[in-house]
């Protein structure tokens, strides 16, 4: 996270050239995908942190992979930030990105923690109650965690419901410990 | 320790599970991305204010104090141990205040305002202060009038300090300006009994613990402690937490201005307070300026010694001073004040260094402390020469002020003549007389630790000795014979002193006094 600031200004300056040239829908496509890769395999996203690996290698490898599966624009970004020397940073930079989108497009990121799957119903239900108290649109995310023990833990944004039985017993601990 | 009975035990426990809520109300939350050296860096937390509290997964309390494009920086108000990347931070809506009410006095806190002392809660009714706090209006303040009585001879008749005042102490290291602050505190016992006390705040910053448990054991013995509360910030404790402790004694002094009654607070030291403060900024990456402290060091003194002031003795107008906490509004009294009594140690004696001019500059006047005078043995071993006091002129008590008003031009002529007298020995008699009666004097101002005089007891042996009632006493028995003759108009002129006190000087009095040192006097010869 070092770098943000320099990964936000790539990611802005994608998002808004896409929205001029109509392709915001496509470059969140590819975004997406990129990110799918790089969590899938590891050579990949170590291409790009490597600065051992001379930059024509990198830029062939890119050309290779990317070259017609991606929007020109995310290719030339791709490419742009690695004659810069800035091609650590693209992961930030893809994580930044959706972060504008979610704020440009007015989605808000939901986590909803369960010991248990809920069923469609339940997480319709909670999907609407979030877009209720943020008043966006609610891109739900489902966690899995026994830890939690029991209960549910429902995250908006940077707003939180609290509800687990792991969180209750870690107040009464407090509690009992500040009195 | 007491018998813990078994059934209590429970029925507290069982009162405490009984009050615990299970419902869950909405938080706004943050990540933490970094942690470290005290500071942490956390994503989120999009509404956050600056300077507003935080709360860690473990309990632990933070700060913000850093808002910046995609982070918020904030420092840890406790050991970073249990705090890890990841966790949840939640916000606490509230800006950090303290809890202060009566029964704060006798108490030891910390810079969060519970208590060390291990004398359990703070008793009666409190009000949450704010420990930022804007200092009062123009308006609602007024000049400094009234004298702040340190029992300190030296101090109280050439260097006056006045309450709502904020006088600077300086000095190296080891030439006693705890010292002159402890006994400070110690001389208002007077006024507690008089049941018009001075509240004192005793702020140890970066101190020894062991050094503040002597402190509050001295206040303890000699009946101090009951008007006294002392901010305990060793060094040992995070520096944020030292940093913020002055904060917290202004508050607690700020309780007692507005609610009509004067309050003297101490910073003891302000420099470990700067460096404390110089730590933490480099950490959350401010940019560093002279000797490595940031920027905004200056404005980290001067709006906490802003805070000291005399407010107007006007209850309707008091009550509508800035920035009162609404809980303290129902409360406020006028004419209440803050002392503050600021101490820096120096380097060598440097005074040009830059938290040293940065404060000197603040206040309203400084007492040097040398430690060449000292180990000659002149204590307090306060420098009269560079001493002053800018406004505590107005807040001398009559008598004090006629007596006492040569008495510094006096000491400077003394202190010339006699560097210029170490070349020759043929003197005529005038400066002879100078010389020697200077001697006396300085003799005069000698005191001991521990043992603040009253103001009218000052005025006596300050005007027999400036008068040349004491001339030609043995430079050596100078001391016993103060000692004789406090003793003697202790018992003999009771009236005269109570008279004194009040602000009446007389011919007829100062002759009883005149008559008094000339017989004591007599015996010294």
């Amino acid at each position: 996270m070092n770098n943000s600031r320099a990964s936000e200004r790539y990611a802005k300056s994608l998002l808004t050239l896409s929205i001029d040239e109509n392709l915001l829908s496509d470059v969140k496509s590819d975004i997406d995908m990129l990110m799918q890769i790089f969590s899938k395999s590891r050579e990949i996203s170590n291409l790009y942190v490597n600065p051992i690996i001379p930059i024509y290698h990198k830029v062939e490898i890119s050309k290779q992979l990317f070259e017609n599966k991606i929007n020109k624009l995310t290719l030339n970004l791709l490419l742009n930030v690695i004659y810069r020397k800035r091609d650590s940073l693209i992961e930030s930079i893809c994580l930044k990105f959706i972060e504008l989108y979610n704020l440009y497009k007015n989605i808000v990121e939901s986590n909803i923690t369960t010991t248990i799957k809920l069923d469609v119903i339940t997480l319709d239900y909670i999907k609407s109650f979030a877009e209720k108290v943020s008043n966006k649109k609610v891109s739900l995310i489902e966690n899995i965690d026994e830890n939690i023990i029991g209960g549910f833990n429902l995250k908006i944004g940077d707003k939180m419901y609290d509800c687990t039985v792991s969180n209750k017993i870690n107040e009464l601990k407090k509690q009992l410990i500040n009195n | 320790m007491s018998d813990i009975r078994p059934d209590e035990v429970s029925a507290i426990i069982r009162n405490q599970l009984s009050n615990f809520k299970t419902e869950s109300q909405l938080e706004e939350v943050g990540t933490i991305l970094q942690v470290g050296d005290g500071v942490a860096r956390i994503y989120g937390l999009s509404n956050a204010q600056a300077g507003e509290l935080l709360e860690f997964d473990n309990g632990i309390k933070g700060l913000v104090l850093n808002l910046e494009e995609d982070n918020v920086g904030a420092v840890l108000m406790g050991h970073s141990r249990d705090i890890k990347e990841g966790d949840t931070v939640k916000r606490s809506g509230k800006i950090a205040s303290i809890q202060v009410g009566e029964g704060v006095c006798g108490r030891v806190l910390d810079t969060l305002g519970n208590p060390i002392d291990g004398k359990g809660e703070i008793k009666g009714k409190v009000y949450t202060m704010p420990l930022e706090r804007k200092a009062p209006g123009v308006i609602y303040r007024q000049p400094v009038t009234e004298p702040l009585q340190t029992g300190i001879k030296a101090i109280d008749s050439m260097i006056p300090i006045g309450r709502g005042q904020r006088e600077l102490i300086i000095g190296d290291r080891q030439t006693g300006k705890t010292a002159v602050a402890i006994d400070t505190i110690l001389n208002q016992k007077e006024f507690y009994d008089k049941g018009e006390p001075v509240y004192c705040i005793y702020v140890a910053i970066g101190q020894k613990a062991s050094t503040v448990a002597q402190v509050a054991s001295i206040f303890e013995k000699n009946g101090a402690l009951a008007y006294t509360t002392i901010i305990s910030a060793p060094s040992s404790i995070p520096a944020p937490m030292q940093f913020f402790a002055p904060f917290t004694g202004a508050a607690i002094g700020e309780y007692f201005r507005d609610t009509g009654r004067p309050a003297l607070v101490i910073f003891d030291d302000l420099s470990k307070q700067a460096v404390a403060y110089r730590e933490v900024s480099l950490l959350l990456r401010r940019p560093p300026g002279r000797e490595a402290y940031p920027g905004d060091v200056f404005y980290l003194h001067s709006r906490l010694l802003e805070r000291s002031a005399k407010i107007i003795n006007d209850d309707k107008l008091a009550s509508q001073m800035n920035d009162l906490p609404d809980s303290l509004k129902k409360v406020v009294r006028g004419g209440g004040s803050l002392t503050a009594l600021p101490i820096i140690e120096t380097q060598e004696g440097d005074v040009s260094a830059y938290i040293p001019t940065n404060v000197i500059s603040i206040t309203d006047g400084q007492i040097f402390l040398e430690s060449n005078l000292f180990n000659s043995g002149i204590r307090p071993a306060i420098n009269v020469g560079i001493s002053v006091s800018r406004v505590g002129g107005q807040a001398q008590i009559k008598p004090m002020k006629k007596i006492a008003g040569s008495l510094k031009l006096d000491q400077a002529a003394f202190k010339e003549l006699e560097a210029f007298s170490k070349f020759g020995s043929d003197l005529d008699a005038v400066t002879q007389l100078i010389i020697n009666r200077g001697k006396i004097n300085q003799e005069i101002l000698k005191q001991a630790q521990y043992s603040p005089l009253r103001v009218e007891e000052q005025c006596a042996v300050i005007y027999s000795s400036t008068n040349g009632f004491f001339d030609g006493v043995d430079i050596t028995k100078v001391s016993s014979l103060e000692e004789e003759f406090l003793q003697y108009i202790n018992s003999k002129c009771k009236k005269v002193l109570d008279e004194l006190s009040n602000g009446i000087l007389n011919d007829k009095n100062l002759k009883v006094i005149e008559d008094a040192a000339k017989k004591i006097a007599a015996n010294y010869k």
